[in-house]
């Protein structure tokens, strides 16, 4: 009686499971059934697409188009942008494909401009005039070259009003970028990172300048470095205040004033057309004494314990 | 009928020390050579020297005409069978397959209701027939065993189809046989000395060993010490130095054929009756005209086993 | 019960062990069609079957109905070979299984203890960290991750097999902890490589180590062509060798297998396929242990049944697997190592939880 009562539940969650699991790839196939046609791969290009108005013909979105928002809610999303499905792009039926550069993995892209459709690299240059650059490209693209233009022209008086602020700082400060403190082993942002380039915007200086790329730093180079401030990305568990307690932290003068910065990590790394936004705003919170005119943004800065 | 295999002066040194020293020993096809001797005295050595498992540090063996180590794999296992002391086994196979292995593995060309039947017999011969479908990890050591004799003797019906000379070889084949399964163990090793291929085997029971070999060699410290007749290689009084016990050589009617008592040994244990004396409830068998009350004649027959007949054909 | 009767009995229950068998060898491969005709069918784009059928036909010659040139390409020049080179790669990982695990005479043996995936992984950790500097050429940087991950592969398998055979005579005891040193030396190395690595390099070599069979495309699914004609025609000769061995190396000489032969010949045929399917497909795991397991439990340990009856099933199943990696997250793509772990675990507990015959 038991046994039968079993076999018959057993057969009842299997027939449940497989049936569960068939509605999802049937659905999932049938929404991947839009009718728009461009392709954007890159958080930084996808930003570009929406302020020139845009958005209407995207297509598809990657796992890395964190803003605007309303990106990742309303467009079908391909994946992460190293790990593109050759199948799943051509089901949004693309007639352009804006990729950032870094975008694979390379025998899909080629998989994919052998299937015909027209397939750009945008490339990620992280400074003034890469972000520029982008925009230009990106705006020839899609056929909004003078709207392009106006954004580009934007972006640069911000940049240089940015450098005219930078100028009146005397002393500058050195900064520590963590991109993640896991385990017990602190992961930094070196030079040649995005990291690195957004602080030199700012005003700072990166105090792990002597390593290159995102790399861990033992808790001695950290007290040697000794930065005056942590920048790391915000998360969504608000423990990022114990980095500071740790002892490497604590012997450096960001520990002993408690001087730790987050961003939103897309805003402050992306180098979309919100970077000289970003570095202003970063600028503001190191620096409260250039009193920066305008008011910091919403998304923008969340302080530590104190400043 | 000629020799199966000579080996002449074999030598298997390990080391500094000699395994088997100066053996000289030839298996003649038909007949049924037993190996005694203590352990460690190399017979499990020589038998594998002459399966040509080891190669011998020096000496020759011939077999059915040809050097041993140039014969190639695939005919040695037509001519020659080996039914190890202990074999282990990897995976859930049933008696059935692992018997079927024995058959399958020689490649000869013996396919379905043929294989099928070979197989039926070998199983039927060691009396596993009706453990056929059981798991072989689930059966005793003693059913184990018999599943390994049987799947030697698939072997040898493989590889009878192309082989005229055979051998069969035997390295403790009763150790964990009840003695009802010791017996008809050897009484088909017998009947398979009979039908043409020559039979080696290892024991260690002397009496079963005198009992049924035509030839018994005795081993010791590497060396054959003795070989030839049981009755003359027992009276020679070799084997008691050999063993380093105490033996008190008997001999039972009819046939005399000699048994071998361990003699300071039996004074070492204390019989006792109990008291008071337990009801006997076993019946003695009824006595025969002209038999003693032990079952002393090995060369008969055991009831039970319809197929042990003295016309029994072997062979399919 | 008599003898007579004892014996039709077990005869019985042959010929009926039999039948199961050749009815089980007939549903697998029914199912492997279905399986590779439903994993052509479905996909992230929606094409309708009878299109679908109108393509294949029209392509194999039979001249029908005109189907929009974007629908061939999706079925014939992404989806078939994808399918195919999924089946392929199914079905030479779960063949190396079970060779392993005969050789080994282990059920738990895996591809990977010959060294294989450790010295592939080690290659194509380096060829995605170091190919940027040292092959600079874009063109010859696409082959350089397959082409060095399956020489990485090779040579970390002769590497052991060299080390654990002895006077002609290969211990597989030793080559068991040769493979272990082996195995952790490349992980050290790859280690070293993924430090090395830039943020992307070090997403890449993740991806990679996940497994997947996205862009694939014909020449790669030709690349595995070459393991597939030596398997079929040894399945019967390595099914026997096998056989025997399981009883011991000393009995299998005993009944005429050329125990060194065997070896050699298996391990060179794992480290081909093997290598063949991570340069293709990366890491993926779990088919090699589930396949023939699954198949033991069904039909039993014999080889000759075993290896291309896991083979079917091996391919069918990374067949599903792929068709839920492209489909569960359709525009996007889950890695396919995931899938088949993650099904190809609670599937073998069922089986061993409902037919659990006395595994050893």
């Amino acid at each position: 009686m038991c046994v039968a009562n079993k076999r018959q539940l057993t057969h009842a969650c299997a027939v449940v499971w497989l049936g569960a699991l068939f509605g999802l790839v049937v659905s999932n196939t049938a929404n991947a059934q839009a009718n728009e046609r461009t392709v954007s791969i890159g958080g930084a290009v996808t930003e570009i697409l929406y302020a020139l108005g845009y958005d209407s013909r995207i297509a598809a979105i990657d796992t890395t188009s964190l803003y605007p928002s309303e990106a990742l809610k309303t467009k079908p999303n391909v994946g992460y942008m190293r790990a593109l499905s050759v199948e799943g792009v051509l089901s949004v039926n693309p007639s352009l494909i804006v990729a950032s550069e870094g975008a694979g993995p390379p025998a899909a892209l080629t998989a994919l401009q052998e299937s015909g459709i027209r397939m750009v690299t945008v490339p990620d240059d992280k400074s003034p005039a890469g972000v520029q650059r982008k925009i230009l490209i990106v705006g020839e693209l899609v056929g909004q070259r003078d709207a392009a233009r106006k954004l580009a022209d934007d972006v640069d008086a911000r940049f240089v009003s940015l450098a005219a602020q930078r100028a009146r700082i005397e002393k500058p400060k050195s900064i520590l970028f963590v991109l993640s403190a896991s385990g017990g082993k602190t992961l930094v942002g070196g030079r040649g990172t995005s990291a690195d380039a957004i602080i030199a915007l700012a005003g700072a200086t990166n105090a792990a300048a002597s390593i290159e790329g995102f790399k861990p730093m033992s808790d001695e180079a950290i007290v040697g470095a000794a930065p005056d401030v942590v920048l790391m990305m915000r998360r969504e568990n608000a423990s990022a205040g114990d980095i500071l307690a740790t002892a490497a932290f604590a012997a450096t003068p960001a520990g002993k004033a408690h001087a730790l910065l987050q961003m939103d990590g897309n805003y402050l790394l992306g180098f979309g057309p919100r970077a000289p936004d970003a570095a202003r705003d970063l600028m503001a919170a190191l620096y409260p004494e250039l009193k920066l005119p305008s008011p910091p943004r919403t998304d923008g800065v969340d302080l530590g314990h104190k400043q | 009928m000629g020799a199966f295999i000579e080996a002449r002066a074999l030598y298997y040194t390990v080391g500094h020390q000699n395994i088997v020293e100066n053996a000289t020993i030839s298996l003649p096809a038909g007949r049924l050579i037993i190996v005694v001797g203590p352990n460690g005295a190399g017979k499990s050595t020589l038998l594998r020297l002459l399966s040509g498992e080891l190669r011998p540090t020096s000496g020759s063996i011939v077999c059915a005409g040809e050097k041993l180590q140039g014969t190639p794999t695939w005919r040695l296992a037509r001519r020659r069978a080996v039914m190890a002391q202990a074999t282990q086994l990897a995976f859930p196979f049933t008696v059935n397959e692992v018997v079927r292995i024995g058959l399958e593995t020689l490649g000869a060309n013996t396919r379905g209701s043929e294989a099928d039947a070979i197989v039926a017999q070998c199983l039927r011969r060691a009396d596993i027939l009706q453990l056929a479908c059981r798991k072989y990890h689930t059966l005793s050591g003693g059913e184990q065993q018999r599943t390994h004799f049987a799947r030697v003797l698939c072997q040898l019906a493989a590889g009878r189809r192309s082989e005229s000379a055979q051998a069969l070889y035997l390295d403790e084949p009763v150790a964990s046989l009840d003695l009802r399964h010791q017996l008809m163990l050897l009484d088909a090793a017998r009947e398979i000395a009979k039908s043409g291929i020559a039979v080696m085997a290892i024991l260690h029971d002397l009496n079963l060993a005198v009992a049924y070999a035509d030839e018994l060699v005795v081993m010791h410290a590497g060396r054959i010490v003795a070989s030839g007749n049981p009755a003359d290689v027992l009276a020679g009084g070799i084997v008691a130095d050999v063993f380093g016990v105490d033996l008190r050589l008997c001999a039972t009617p009819p046939g005399n054929t000699p048994f071998v008592l361990p003699h300071g040994h039996a004074r070492r244990v204390a019989w006792r009756l109990p008291t008071p004396p337990v009801e006997n409830r076993f019946q003695p068998l009824p006595i025969q005209e002209g038999a003693t009350t032990q079952r002393s004649e090995p060369r008969a027959t055991l009831p039970g086993i319809e197929n042990t007949s003295m016309s029994f054909s072997f062979w399919p | 019960m008599s003898g007579a009767a004892i014996e039709a009995d077990v005869l019985q229950h042959v010929s009926g062990m039999r039948r199961r068998a050749f009815l089980i060898i007939l549903l697998l491969a029914l199912l492997s069609i279905l399986l590779f005709f439903i994993a052509i069918v479905i996909g992230a784009v929606p094409i309708a079957p009878a299109r679908v059928l109108a393509i294949l036909l029209k392509a194999s010659g039979f001249q029908g109905v005109e189907s929009r040139a974007s629908d061939a390409n999706v079925i014939l020049n992404i989806r078939l070979p994808r399918v195919a080179l999924g089946f392929e790669v199914g079905a030479a990982l779960a063949v190396s299984g079970a060779l392993m695990q005969g050789l080994f005479r282990n059920p738990l043996a895996d591809p990977g203890l010959i060294g294989v995936s450790s010295g592939a992984g080690l290659a194509a950790a380096a060829a995605i960290v170091l190919g940027g500097k040292l092959a600079p050429n874009v063109a010859s940087g696409f082959a350089l991750l397959p082409v060095g991950a399956f020489l990485g592969g090779l040579i970390a398998t002769l590497l052991i097999y060299a080390i654990s055979t002895r006077d002609g005579r290969t211990s597989m005891a030793t080559m068991l902890l040769a493979g272990v040193g082996v195995g952790a030396f490349c992980g050290a190395l790859t280690g070293l490589l993924a430090y090395w690595s830039n943020d992307q390099q070090l997403r890449d070599l993740t991806f990679w180590s996940l497994g997947s069979l996205n862009g694939a495309n014909w020449s790669k699914t030709m690349m595995i062509a070459p393991i597939v004609l030596p398997l079929a025609v040894l399945t019967s000769f390595l099914g026997r060798s096998l056989n025997a061995l399981a009883l011991g190396e000393a009995e299998a000489y005993h009944l005429g297998v050329r125990v060194q032969l065997v070896k050699s010949l298996t391990i060179g045929l794992v480290a081909l396929a093997v290598g063949l399917s991570v340069a293709s497909a990366g890491v993926i795991s779990f088919i090699g242990i589930v396949a023939p397991h699954a198949i033991r439990l069904l039909v039993g340990p014999d080889n000759r049944l075993l290896l291309p009856l896991a083979a079917l099933l091996g391919g069918a199943l990374l067949i599903g697997a792929d068709l839920l990696a492209r489909t569960l997250v359709a525009p996007a793509e889950l890695p396919l190592g995931v899938i088949t772990s993650a099904i190809g675990a609670p599937f073998f507990l069922w089986l061993l939880l409902t037919r659990s015959r006395g595994l050893l």
